[in-house]
């Protein structure tokens, strides 16, 4: 069952998993704010990396390891969402908002911009 | 230690990614990415119901639970890859999907973690209540 693009896949995504964790843990001990930064920094970095990897045309094995599995792993959707439905319901509409409408936007921009910026 | 068990469940994660998306492409044959916005809806809910009914009843060791929600679900689930579809639907001018795409995501990600917090907060009210019930009797 673990041939060799599925084992690319999992070392990408154990060291993509290790890194948002570590980079979400070392933000919140420098001081915790209402709006989640270390998901967002970590998306947008994320969206902008995974354009410049897939705009480079790497192969395949690069692709699997650095595209599929650690930025694929790295960035988070459920933790995006599950934190956009938390300022909701703690009545911070306008971060709601904010956080969901820069999220959207920057991270297409930023993969736009990667994949422009790998295309070179 | 809890960063290399976060890395296990993340590896689980990406494994579980790829290989549903192969599945997927299997019988999918249109350019809407079908794969990626159902991981990212499951994973929604998933993150959201764990959140607030397994969390909060304190029965799981909590590394357990940050290594299913932020190791496991939170690499199953992806932003950049969004990110990557949507902005190459856009460049192939398939406006239609680009943009039911993106509503999708958008709409559909914040009602299934909606749905998934509100099922879980249900269940953990009904089994505080159950379980005050049965002390009452004691």
């Amino acid at each position: 069952m673990l041939n060799h693009s599925a084992l690319l896949v999992a070392i990408g995504g154990f060291f993509g998993a290790i890194a948002r964790f570590s980079i979400n843990n070392w933000l919140k001990r420098s001081g915790s704010t209402p709006f989640p930064t270390g998901t967002f920094v970590i998306n947008l970095a994320g969206a902008f990396l995974l354009g410049y990897i897939l705009g480079k045309e790497l192969n395949q094995g690069w692709q699997l390891l650095l595209g599929t599995g650690f930025m694929g792993a790295f960035t988070t959707f459920s933790t995006f969402k599950l934190e956009a439905i938390q300022l909701h319901a703690n009545r911070k509409r306008k971060m709601f908002l904010l956080y969901l409408g820069a999220s959207y936007l920057f991270g297409m921009l930023l993969a736009f911009l990667g994949m422009k910026l790998g295309q070179r | 230690m809890i960063y290399i068990v976060v890395g296990i469940a993340g590896m689980i994660g990406a494994l579980s990614r790829y290989y549903l998306g192969l599945f997927v492409d299997i019988w999918w044959h249109h350019p809407f990415p079908f794969a990626t916005l159902s991981i990212n809806l499951i994973g929604c809910f998933a993150i959201s119901w764990i959140t607030m009914y397994l969390a909060r009843l304190h029965r799981l060791p909590s590394e357990l639970i940050t290594a299913i929600n932020t190791g496991f679900i939170g690499s199953f689930t992806t932003f950049s890859t969004f990110s990557v579809e949507s902005v190459r639907l856009l460049q192939q001018s398939e406006w239609a999907i680009a943009l039911s795409y993106i509503f999708s995501s958008l709409a559909g990600g914040l009602a299934m973690s909606w749905l998934g917090a509100q099922t879980g907060n249900f269940l953990f009210v009904k089994s505080t209540q159950k379980h005050r019930f049965e002390g009452e009797k004691k």
